[in-house]
């Protein structure tokens, strides 16, 4: 039997352990509502630059020469996008997305493809560091609340890399935010975007300036930009219910663990003072004896 | 004939509300939109998005690239970066723009300076001047008036 010393050690630590884990659900449940409220404020754009996108895509002016941002071609190396988080403690958030960029990367390979990697996070940076080091450039330490600035440089490079003919195919892996229980991870194709019907009927007859051409490419742009940024809301999102799910799960270990201890804390601390009268009765018992 | 303005970024929406006119900085030049309009599409370059009702200047933003959509009823602005002038921090728009100066006076001058820093000093000239003009002119609905 441990000694009642060690059991409250024990419980001391638990408790301690158990403040931690209700502070970083608390934590997590705020920012994971802010995140959702991004992922809503972020739809308006994106469904009007995929109208107007795919709005101009179909013009029988711009259909000759489209953007080569939309022209598929035969694919030679592919790039997986992996969105994951900067941090653990979050469940199965990370591996699951993980595991996921795991299986595009070797479905990439198994139709003899080359394949590299844009990891955005720390966690799939440091997974295609360890076992798989194929990467083409990495993104971390973005912040909580991301702006389009902030994903700027992101944007850039699968764009003008694409154009330049590093990959020929870009996937976006992300967690895609279902409720707060379920987060699925997510493949989408980035590039070449997909010529698709526009959602919402358009005027059928536009002026451009200075020409579709240019709204057509500023467009494709904007859409791409916005996915990531939506992805990236996505996934935020699901990080933080993830985090506050498993952070509930250890605080309700937590306690039960603490009424155990304090069981037997109980328990070791009655027998020491059962153990204690005995002897106090013995010692008592054996004096009358003497006497 | 009013006509409803929407102002969307890909962080939120930003505005949405009637103007009887809104003026555009579109890459063929400013173009002021009434209702009726024909159906339009054009790209935006850095400069400023008014909003006039009653023949007065209602609201003033700052916009940076993007795309608009004109339909009889109803423009759609797809803005990269768009700010309320009321938001804009003259203190911090005038230290980006002192900056974007200096980074672009180390280069040698506009013509041999990286485009990236010239986009930079453009777009806080812009911001600057959308700003003072505002502030300028009393009697309009400014913080502190």
């Amino acid at each position: 039997m441990a000694s009642t010393r060690e059991i409250r050690r024990r419980i001391k630590s638990v408790a301690n352990i158990e403040q931690v884990t209700r502070a970083m659900e608390a934590v997590a449940a705020s920012r994971m509502r802010r995140a959702q409220q991004m992922v809503t404020a972020a739809r308006p754009f994106s469904e009007k630059a995929f109208d107007v996108l795919h709005y101009i895509a179909r013009l029988p002016v711009v259909e000759a020469s489209l953007s080569e941002l939309m022209t598929p071609r035969p694919v030679r190396k592919g790039c997986v996008v992996l969105v994951s988080g900067d941090r653990g403690l979050a469940g199965g958030f990370n591996a699951n997305v993980i595991r996921k960029g795991q299986q595009e990367v070797a479905a990439l390979r198994a139709e003899n493809r080359e394949v590299c990697a844009i990891p955005i996070g720390r966690k799939g940076r440091d997974w295609f560091q360890r076992y798989d080091p194929v990467i083409h450039a990495e993104f971390m330490g973005i912040p909580d609340s991301p702006t389009r600035s902030d994903i700027a440089a992101i944007t850039r490079v699968v764009i003008d890399d694409f154009r330049a003919g590093a990959f020929d195919e870009v996937r976006l892996v992300y967690t895609d935010f279902v409720n707060t229980l379920v987060q699925t991870p997510t493949v989408v194709k980035l590039l070449p975007v997909e010529p698709a019907e526009p959602s919402v009927p358009m005027a059928p007859d536009y002026i451009f300036e200075p020409d579709p051409q240019t709204v057509l490419e500023r467009a494709i742009f904007e859409f791409t930009e916005v996915q990531i940024l939506q992805a990236i809301y996505e996934s935020l999102a699901s990080e933080h219910s993830a985090r506050m799910v498993a952070m509930r799960n250890a605080s309700e270990a937590a306690q039960e663990l603490l009424e155990e201890l304090n069981l037997r804390f109980n328990k070791a601390r009655q027998e020491g003072i059962t153990s204690e009268l005995m002897d106090i009765v013995g010692g008592v018992s054996a004096l009358e004896q003497a006497t | 004939m009013p006509i409803k303005v929407e102002i969307v970024t890909p962080e939120r929406l930003l505005m949405s509300r009637d103007a009887d006119m809104v003026v555009l900085p579109g890459e063929a030049g400013q173009m002021g939109v009434m209702g009726g309009h024909a159906p339009l599409m054009t790209t935006l370059v850095t400069g400023e998005i008014l909003l006039y009702e009653n023949d007065e200047e209602q609201e003033a933003l700052f916009v940076n690239g993007g795309i608009a959509e004109v339909r009889p009823d109803v423009v759609t602005i797809l803005a990269d970066v768009a700010e309320r002038v009321d938001d804009i921090d003259i203190q911090r728009a005038e230290a980006a723009r002192e900056r974007a100066e200096a980074s672009v006076a180390e280069a040698g001058g506009a013509a041999s300076a990286p485009p990236v820093h010239v986009a930079a000093l453009r777009r806080s000239q812009v911001r600057l001047r959308v700003a003072r003009r505002r502030r300028a002119r009393p009697g309009m609905n400014t913080p502190g008036n």
